[in-house]
């Protein structure tokens, strides 16, 4: 599929039409690229905050989304906030795929490097597929794609 | 997700972003990763999180709301995950010899999609500080049918699973069609004013209503499927159904097949297109659920039509066909 046309396969939605996020059966999937930014920082304890309050069961976090940009760029050191922010333990608590966890979160930088194939797309891959299909449970994917 | 399972619902994805320039990068990967039907929700216009997080302007930000932040912080149970936040990404790095947008900053930019995916209305903080009034201490209280949040296996706020049953207003339409047609009839030239008969052609069969156009034809051509339901007063309906569709041969660029749906003579489309779904120079769409509510219709007889068309084909092997199934109408 050309790029072009891969764009033009998304559909545009709105905010009102956007179906109410359900915190127990939905996942929200917040992705941060940190690539060169380094404003992803400030949003990750603020983030938990809100995932807390509201009490969101199923979330997924990824340091390292950066796709198709430079990933020399690649901010390293945020591996520290997100540490502390997120602690340990919080990814997807009732499913095993997501094996490259870091204390948490997904870390899509170690394998990423531009491959359709690489073992972190499986593993999210999978990741989304449990939630929507998940046994007649009508589950949605949220993401939060913080780039 | 497609080599896992090809038949997936993309259309349960939901991807928010606040930036033209990453919505571009994230539509090539993220639809040619996943697949098409991805719902995509820019929120360039949202606004800047949390009072524009200091972002904007930062210079003449009152420095003194962004200190009142950081105290909060720092006197929260988060304080760990902020200390590292500001380790990273030091506020007031912008003070010491700055010659251009100087001053303290924090940006919370990118929870700009956090916001808009929960519905949290951001605009409610009259300061930065006021976040934490919001969101820092107690702990969620345990979910129940009268929390106004849905939780649990709840189908609707406070309603379905283990609370009482949602109300699903007055059904119109229910049609699975598993031993025939549930009331729908076919017809030639359903759509786009065709006037080609012989290039389009309907059955039902495997438990689905079908639609097959195109072939060696000289003008477009459409067939669909329809029915009428009345309501007893104005309003919207509300309409889900699942279709399908694949083509023949090949067709070339410049040769498409689209998924119609319109009730009386308005077409409901994935805005912003008139369509729900186009096929051009060959492919397929697994089977997917088309959800919408119609505009108010005013009280009396209507009719919903479901069906394809092709605007142009040139050998008989380049063929359109689609599938229908699970057609749902309710009014609220």
């Amino acid at each position: 599929m050309e790029f072009a046309q891969a764009e033009e396969a998304l559909v545009a939605t709105s905010l009102a039409s956007l179906p109410t996020f359900n915190v127990t059966r939905d996942l929200l999937a917040i992705h941060y690229d940190n690539s060169p930014d380094k404003d992803d920082g400030h949003c990750q304890p603020v983030t938990k905050m809100v995932i807390d309050k509201l009490g969101i069961q199923k979330v997924s976090v990824v340091n390292g989304s950066y796709g198709d940009q430079d990933a020399s760029s690649y901010q390293t050191q945020i591996a520290a906030v997100t540490n502390a922010a997120f602690g340990v333990g919080k990814c997807n608590p009732n499913n095993t795929t997501c094996g490259l966890l870091q204390n948490g979160w997904i870390d899509a930088h170690v394998d990423w490097n531009h491959n359709a194939n690489a073992l972190i797309v499986t593993q999210l891959a999978n990741l989304w597929l449990s939630v929507i299909e998940n046994a007649g449970d009508n589950g949605h994917v949220f993401v939060q794609e913080a780039g | 997700m497609k080599t896992i399972n090809p038949s997936f619902n993309a259309e349960r994805i939901h991807i928010v972003q606040h930036s033209s320039w990453n919505e571009g990068h994230y539509g090539r990967g993220g639809a040619t990763l996943v697949g098409p039907h991805l719902h995509s929700l820019g929120v360039e216009y949202y606004g800047e999180a949390i009072v524009n997080g200091g972002w904007y302007n930062s210079n003449t930000y009152p420095h003194a709301e962004i200190d009142e932040f950081m105290a909060r912080a720092n006197a929260s149970t988060y304080k760990p995950g902020f200390d590292a936040a500001f380790a990273f990404y030091p506020p007031d790095r912008y003070l010491a010899g700055c010659t251009n947008f100087c001053g303290k900053r924090l940006d919370f930019t990118d929870t700009n999609e956090l916001m808009a995916i929960l519905k949290q209305n951001k605009n409610s903080f009259s300061k930065m500080a006021s976040w934490f009034d919001n969101y820092d201490g107690a702990a969620p209280p345990a979910a129940t049918c009268s929390d106004g949040i849905q939780n649990q296996t709840e189908t609707g706020v406070d309603c379905g699973g283990p609370c009482s049953a949602c109300s699903s207003g007055t059904t119109l339409i229910d049609a699975n069609f598993a031993s025939g047609a549930s009331g729908f009839t076919y017809a030639d030239n359903m759509f786009r004013s065709t006037s080609n008969a012989a290039f389009a052609s309907g059955v039902h069969g495997t438990g689905k209503l079908n639609v097959t156009v195109g072939g060696a034809m000289t003008a477009a051509t459409s067939g669909g499927w329809s029915k009428s339901f009345t309501t007893t007063s104005s309003g919207t309906v509300s309409v889900s159904f699942k279709y399908s569709m694949s083509t023949a041969d090949g067709i070339d660029p410049g040769e498409w097949v689209e998924t119609l749906v319109m009730i009386n003579n308005t077409l409901y489309g994935a805005s912003p297109n008139d369509y729900v779904r186009r096929i051009e120079g060959g492919g397929a769409q697994v089977e997917v659920t088309r959800t919408f509510t119609s505009a108010s219709l005013a009280a009396g007889t209507h009719t919903i039509k479901i069906g394809a068309y092709m605007n142009a084909a040139t050998a008989a092997a380049e063929t359109g066909s689609m599938t229908i199934d699970d057609v749902l109408v309710t009014k609220p």
